[in-house]
C-alpha cells in the first residue's frame, strides 16, 4: 500500500495550524494530540470528527507516557495503544512512520516536563516505540488478512448468489419454455429463429428442425409482415420495450393460423441487447368465432348468402343518391316448382338444391359487384348497385337464370332447376328498398304468370319491345358468327322500259326466334349498341363479292350495285380503309358501287363534306343520297359531289299508289323533288314502289327508277342471274 | 433483478471497481489488485485522491451527524459500496442505537460483503438494485421492514450521481426520490466536478472509463440543478470542506481541490 504524505501534497492542506516550534515548552498532552491528529489525518479515513480523534489520542498519549514512567518496559501497554489505533482505522505505514518520530522525538520530552522528578531512563523510549511499531504491524496485518478475507468471501457470496439467480431463472425459464401452451421462440437480434418449443411445432405444424433457422417474418402470411417489422423493429432499436400484434399464418397443410405476438429484448447484465423472446398465442379459435358471430348476424345460415339485415344495409348505401346519376338494380328471383322438388325428393334435397344454386347466384353476382342475398324459401335477391341501364343489368339477370338452370346433381337426381326473375333497374333518386324490392316482387308474379322461367322488366308498358330489342341487340354479334345475315337484292328498274338498271343490296336476319326480319327491324338497335360498324362492313363485303362475280360473268352487263351505309358506320374513320380493303380483295371496280346514304352524313357540323366523300370519288364509286329533300339547305352544295342519283321514299308515295286522283300535294312534292335533282343533275328512284299505279304515275312525273314489289321481288345473289336473263 | 428483461449479473473481477478503489483510498483491504492497479494510476494523476475520498467520506459523516441533529432517525444510502468503516449505520446507531438504516448498491460484491458486515444487525439492511429503480428499492422487504414511508428520512446519496449519465435522466430519479420522502426528509448530496481542475477532473473521467462504473463530471449549476426540488441547508452547494466542518482546522487551504459538491437538501 503506498502512501501519500499529506506534506508533500501541494493543494492538500491538513496540517494547517501546525504548533509554533517556539511554543514547544508549553506543550501539553492535548497539544501532543492535537498534533499526532493532524500528522494522521489524510493517510487513511479517520472515522471521528476531530475534536473526537483528539480525545482519542490523548488517552493513547497518556497511556504511553505512564508506560515510559512505568518501572519497567511493558511491550503490551505500548502495543496496546498501536492496536488502538488501527481499530480506530489509523492503517496506513505513514500513519506509523510519523507516529514513531512523533513518539521518539516528543514523548520523552513531554514526560519529563509533566514529570521533572520523574527521569526516563535512556533506552526506554527505544523500547516503547519498537514495541508500539511491532504492535502496529501485526494489527493492520490482521486487519488487512480479516479485510482481505471479508471481501473474498463477499466474492464468493456475490458469485453463489448470481449463479443462483442465473440457475434459478433459467431452470424457471426452461420449466416454463418446455411446458407452456404458449408457442416460445429465442430469436435471434437478426430475427433468426435460435430455439423453439413444442407448443410451437403444434401451433404451426412446422416440424422444430425447419423452425429454427427460419426467419421470424416468415412466420405470418405477407399482409401481416410489415406489421410485424415494424413492431419488432420498435423493439430492437429500444423505442419500445415490447410489442404485441396479431398475425396470420397459413400453415403447411392450409390451415389458417391466428397468433397473437408479443416479444420482448432479453440484454445482458451490461444492458446490451443479447436476444429477442417471441410468444405466439394460438388465437385461431377466437378469431374463428369471432369471424362466425359476425356471419352469423348478417348471414342466412343454410346457403350463407347475405340476409334481410345484410341487404338493407348494402340497399341503404346504394341507393344513396350520390352522386345524383347514380342508378340501381334489383332481381327478385324465385325458383320454379320448388315446392314439388322438395314434396317429392324431401327436404334434404330441396336444401341442397338451395344451397347449390345459392353458390352459383353468389359466385356470378360477387364477380359483378352485385350482392346474392336469401329472403327466405326459395326466394333470392340480387342487388346490382350502378348499373348503368336496363341492357347491362339483363345481361345480368339473363346469366344468372342460366346459372341457375344448368343441371345440378344432387344425391343421384340430376334436377334441372328454373327460376322466374322480377327485375328493377332505375334511378336511385326518390326511390327507397322497400319500394323497390316490393316492385321487384310484384313483378317477379308477374313473370311467373307469364310461365315461369324468364324474366320480367318492372315497366310493363315497355317490357315487350325492350326485351326483344335486348335479345335482339345481345344475340347480333353472335349472330353474325353464326351466318344468320344475309343478303337479298332488290332490282331497281328504268320506269321508261323496265330493263334493270341495279341491284340493291340489303341484309335481313334470319332470326332463330323471331323469324325472317328485315333491315329496319334491327338496324337502329345495332346502330346504338355498335354492331352496326360489324354489320355494315359485312354487308358491304358480300355485295362487292357478288357484284365483283357478276361483273366477271356478265361483263358490261353487270348490274350497279347500290348498298346502303347507316350514318355512323359511314362516320366511321376506319370505314376507308377497310372499303379499300374490301374492293382490292374482291377486285371489284369501284364504279360499279352506289353507296347509299343519308343527306346529314356527306357533310360535317359546319356543312363542309366530310373526307370520305372525296376518298369515294377517287376511287371511283359514286352516292345515292337516300332521304333526299329532307333538309334543303345543303342541296346546292351536293353539285359538287360525286352523287349520281337521289332516292325518294315515304308516305306520299305511298299515297301516289290509291285508284283516285293522286293529292296535288303529294304530286307537288314529288315534281319540286324531281325538278331539284335534275337541276343538280342526277336521276332520282323511288323506294317502296308497290303498284303498277304508283309506277305509272311516278314515271309520269320524270322519275327515272324505282324499286319495290312492283317492280320485283328480292332474290339471292345466286338468283340475280336469272332475274337479269329473264329481263334481257 | 433491478430491470426486467436482463440477464442477471454475474461477478466480474477482471474489471476495477469504483466501490473498492474508494475503500483502497480510504485506506481499507477490501480490495483487489485490478482495483489497486486503477487507483494507483489515478494517484499518479491526482496524487490528493485519497485525502479527498476521505474528505469526502467525513462529508457523509458531517451530513449524518446533522440529520441527526435534526431528528432523523432512517436513512437511506443509496450507493453505499465496500462500507469499509465509518458507515451510516456505525454513525446513527453510536447516536442512537434504534436508528434504522437501509443500504443500496447495484454491485453483487458490495452488497455481499455489507451483508456480512450487517450480520446480527437487525436495524440494518442491504438491497441490491440500481438507483433508478425506486419502486424495486422502496417497494423491498428490506425497506418494508425498515423504512416507515410517513416518517422523514435521510436519502444519502454521497459520491453517486457522477456515474449517472444524462441519459439516465438523473433530473428524473432525484425527482422521483423527492416525490416519495415525507416533508422533513433530507438528502445528503456529493458529486465531482470540473470546475476548477479539469485537468484532474479529466484523469477521473479517463482513467474510471474503463471501470465498472464510468465518471461524469458536472458543474455547479448542473449540479444545483439536479437539487432542484430540495432547499439547500446552509451553506448550500460547496466544496466538501467548506460544509460545515468540524474545526477551523478542516478547512482546505484551496477547498475548491477536493474536487467534490456536497450539499444537504431539505424537503418542505
Amino acid at each position: 500500500m503506498s502512501g501519500t504524505s499529506s506534506e508533500e501534497s501541494p493543494v492538500f492542506d491538513g496540517e494547517r495550524g501546525r504548533a509554533d516550534p517556539n511554543e514547544v515548552e508549553t506543550a501539553t498532552v492535548v497539544d501532543f494530540a492535537r498534533q499526532w491528529a493532524r500528522l494522521v489525518i489524510g493517510t487513511s479515513y479517520v472515522p471521528m470528527a476531530r475534536p473526537e480523534l483528539w480525545k482519542f489520542l490523548e488517552e493513547r498519549t497518556e497511556r504511553l507516557l505512564a508506560a515510559l514512567w512505568a518501572e519497567h518496559h511493558d511491550d503490551e501497554r505500548c502495543a496496546e495503544a498501536a492496536v488502538d489505533l488501527v481499530r480506530a482505522h489509523i492503517v496506513a505505514p505513514e500513519a506509523l512512520r510519523r507516529s514513531l518520530r512523533l513518539l521518539g522525538s516528543e514523548l520523552p520530552e513531554l514526560a519529563s516536563r509533566l514529570a521533572p522528578e520523574t527521569p526516563v531512563e535512556p533506552g526506554r523510549v527505544n523500547e516503547l516505540t519498537a514495541s508500539f511499531g511491532a504492535g502496529f504491524e501485526r494489527a493492520a496485518q490482521d486487519r488487512v488478512l480479516a479485510e482481505q478475507g471479508v471481501i473474498q468471501q463477499a466474492v464468493l457470496n456475490a458469485r453463489d448468489a448470481a449463479e443462483e439467480a442465473l440457475r434459478s431463472s433459467e431452470a424457471r425459464f426452461r420449466a416454463v419454455f418446455t411446458s407452456s401452451a404458449l408457442g416460445i421462440a429465442i430469436v435471434g437480434l437478426d430475427g433468426v429463429l435460435q430455439d423453439v418449443n413444442d407448443s410451437m411445432t403444434v401451433i404451426f405444424g412446422i416440424p422444430r428442425a425447419e423452425l429454427v433457422g427460419r426467419d421470424m417474418l416468415a412466420l405470418s402470411d405477407s399482409r401481416w409482415v410489415e406489421v410485424l417489422r415494424e413492431a419488432d423493429s420498435g423493439l430492437l432499436d429500444e423505442s419500445t420495450e415490447q410489442f404485441a400484434v396479431d398475425t396470420r399464418f397459413t400453415a403447411p397443410d392450409e390451415r389458417t393460423v391466428w397468433a397473437q405476438v408479443s416479444g420482448a429484448l432479453v440484454k445482458d447484465s451490461e444492458g446490451v441487447p443479447e436476444y429477442q423472446v417471441v410468444l405466439y398465442a394460438d388465437v385461431t379459435d377466437r378469431y374463428l368465432l369471432q369471424e362466425e358471430l359476425r356471419r352469423q348476424a348478417t348471414h342466412d345460415p343454410l346457403t350463407g348468402l347475405a340476409n334481410r339485415t345484410l341487404l338493407g344495409t348494402r340497399m341503404d348505401e346504394a341507393l344513396r343518391a350520390v352522386p345524383a346519376d347514380r342508378r340501381v338494380g334489383i332481381c327478385y328471383l324465385d325458383l320454379d316448382g320448388f315446392k314439388t322438388i322438395n314434396d317429392s325428393l324431401g327436404h334434404p334435397i330441396g336444401d341442397d338444391l338451395l344451397r347449390e344454386v345459392a353458390n352459383r347466384v353468389n359466385a356470378l353476382a360477387t364477380s359483378q359487384g352485385a350482392l346474392a342475398a336469401r329472403m327466405g324459401g326459395d326466394e333470392f335477391v340480387v342487388l346490382v348497385p350502378d348499373t348503368d341501364g336496363s341492357a347491362g343489368m339483363l345481361r345480368l339477370v339473363e346469366r344468372l337464370l342460366d346459372e341457375i338452370h344448368r343441371p345440378v346433381r344432387i344425391g343421384g337426381h340430376e334436377l334441372n332447376a328454373s327460376a322466374s326473375a322480377g327485375v328493377v333497374e332505375q334511378p336511385v333518386a326518390g326511390v327507397d328498398a322497400d319500394q323497390l324490392l316490393r316492385e321487384a316482387d310484384i313483378t317477379l308474379y308477374r313473370a311467373k304468370d307469364e310461365g315461369k322461367a324468364q324474366w320480367v322488366m318492372f315497366d310493363a308498358e315497355r317490357n315487350a319491345a325492350a326485351r326483344r330489342r335486348f335479345r335482339m341487340s345481345a344475340t347480333m354479334p353472335a349472330a353474325l358468327d353464326n351466318h344468320e345475315f344475309f343478303v337479298e337484292y332488290l332490282p331497281i328498274r328504268r320506269l321508261s322500259d323496265g330493263s334493270v338498271i341495279a341491284l340493291h343490296a340489303a341484309v335481313r336476319w334470319d332470326h332463330p326466334e323471331y323469324g325472317e326480319l328485315d333491315a329496319d327491324d334491327f338496324v337502329d338497335l345495332a346502330e346504338e349498341t355498335g354492331v352496326i360498324t360489324r354489320l355494315g362492313d359485312w354487308l358491304l363485303r358480300q355485295a362487292c363479292e357478288h357484284a365483283s362475280r357478276w361483273v366477271r360473268e356478265l361483263g358490261a352487263d353487270a348490274p350497279l350495285v347500290t348498298v346502303d351505309l347507316s350514318e355512323r358506320h359511314f362516320r366511321d374513320p376506319d370505314l376507308v380503309s377497310r372499303f379499300k380493303g374490301i374492293l382490292a380483295e374482291t377486285q371489284l371496280p369501284a364504279e360499279q358501287l352506289r353507296l347509299g346514304v343519308p343527306e346529314s352524313a356527306l357533310f360535317d357540323e359546319v356543312d363542309d363534306p366530310v373526307d370520305t366523300v372525296e376518298i369515294v370519288r377517287e376511287l371511283g364509286a359514286a352516292f345515292v343520297v337516300r332521304d333526299f329533300g329532307a333538309r334543303y339547305t345543303g342541296v346546292r352544295r351536293l353539285r359538287e359531289l360525286p352523287v349520281t342519283s337521289v332516292r325518294i321514299s315515304g308516305e306520299y308515295l305511298k299515297r301516289l299508289s290509291e285508284p283516285e286522283h293522286p293529292d296535288p300535294l303529294d304530286e307537288h312534292l314529288v315534281g319540286s323533288v324531281v325538278s331539284a335533282a335534275h337541276l343538280l343533275g342526277m336521276t332520282v328512284l323511288a323506294d317502296g314502289v308497290d303498284t303498277a299505279r304508283q309506277g305509272d304515275r311516278l314515271r309520269a312525273m320524270n322519275v327515272y327508277a324505282a324499286q319495290g314489289q312492283h317492280v320485283g321481288e328480292p332474290v339471292s345473289a345466286m338468283e340475280v342471274g336469272e332475274l337479269l336473263g329473264e329481263g334481257a | 433483478m433491478s430491470e426486467p428483461n436482463r440477464l442477471p449479473a454475474d461477478v466480474d473481477l477482471e474489471k476495477a471497481s469504483a466501490a473498492r478503489c474508494y475503500d483502497y483510498y480510504l485506506g481499507g483491504s477490501h480490495n483487489f489488485e485490478v482495483d489497486r492497479e486503477l487507483a494507483h494510476k489515478v494517484e499518479a494523476q491526482v496524487p490528493h485522491v485519497k485525502p479527498l475520498a476521505q474528505d469526502n467520506r467525513a462529508f457523509l459523516r458531517r451530513a449524518v451527524r446533522y440529520c441527526l441533529d435534526r431528528g432523523i432517525r432512517q436513512f437511506l444510502d443509496i450507493g453505499s459500496g465496500i462500507p469499509t468503516v465509518g458507515n451510516v449505520h456505525e454513525i446513527a446507531q453510536a447516536v442512537d442505537p434504534g436508528a434504522r438504516v437501509l443500504y443500496v448498491d447495484n454491485e453483487p460484491v458490495a452488497v455481499a460483503h455489507s451483508r456480512t458486515l450487517l450480520e446480527g444487525n437487525d436495524q440494518a439492511g442491504v438491497v441490491q438494485a440500481d438507483l433508478q429503480d425506486i419502486e424495486g428499492i422502496l417497494g423491498s422487504e428490506e425497506a418494508g421492514r425498515l423504512l416507515d414511508p410517513e416518517e422523514p428520512i435521510a436519502v444519502m446519496m454521497i459520491a453517486l450521481l457522477h456515474f449517472v449519465p444524462e441519459s439516465a435522466r438523473p433530473r428524473e430519479i432525484i425527482h422521483g426520490y423527492h416525490e416519495r420522502m415525507a416533508p422533513g426528509s433530507f438528502l445528503g448530496f456529493s458529486h465531482v466536478t470540473s470546475d476548477d481542475y479539469p485537468d484532474y477532473a479529466r484523469s477521473l473521467v479517463e482513467l474510471y472509463a474503463g471501470s465498472s462504473s464510468p465518471v461524469i463530471v458536472r458543474s455547479h449549476a448542473e449540479v444545483a440543478d439536479l437539487l432542484g426540488g430540495f432547499d439547500l441547508v446552509e451553506p448550500g452547494l460547496v466544496y466538501v470542506p467548506e460544509w460545515r466542518p468540524d474545526t477551523e482546522e478542516d478547512r482546505w487551504q484551496d477547498p475548491a481541490s477536493s474536487l467534490v459538491y456536497g450539499a444537504v437538501g431539505y424537503k418542505v
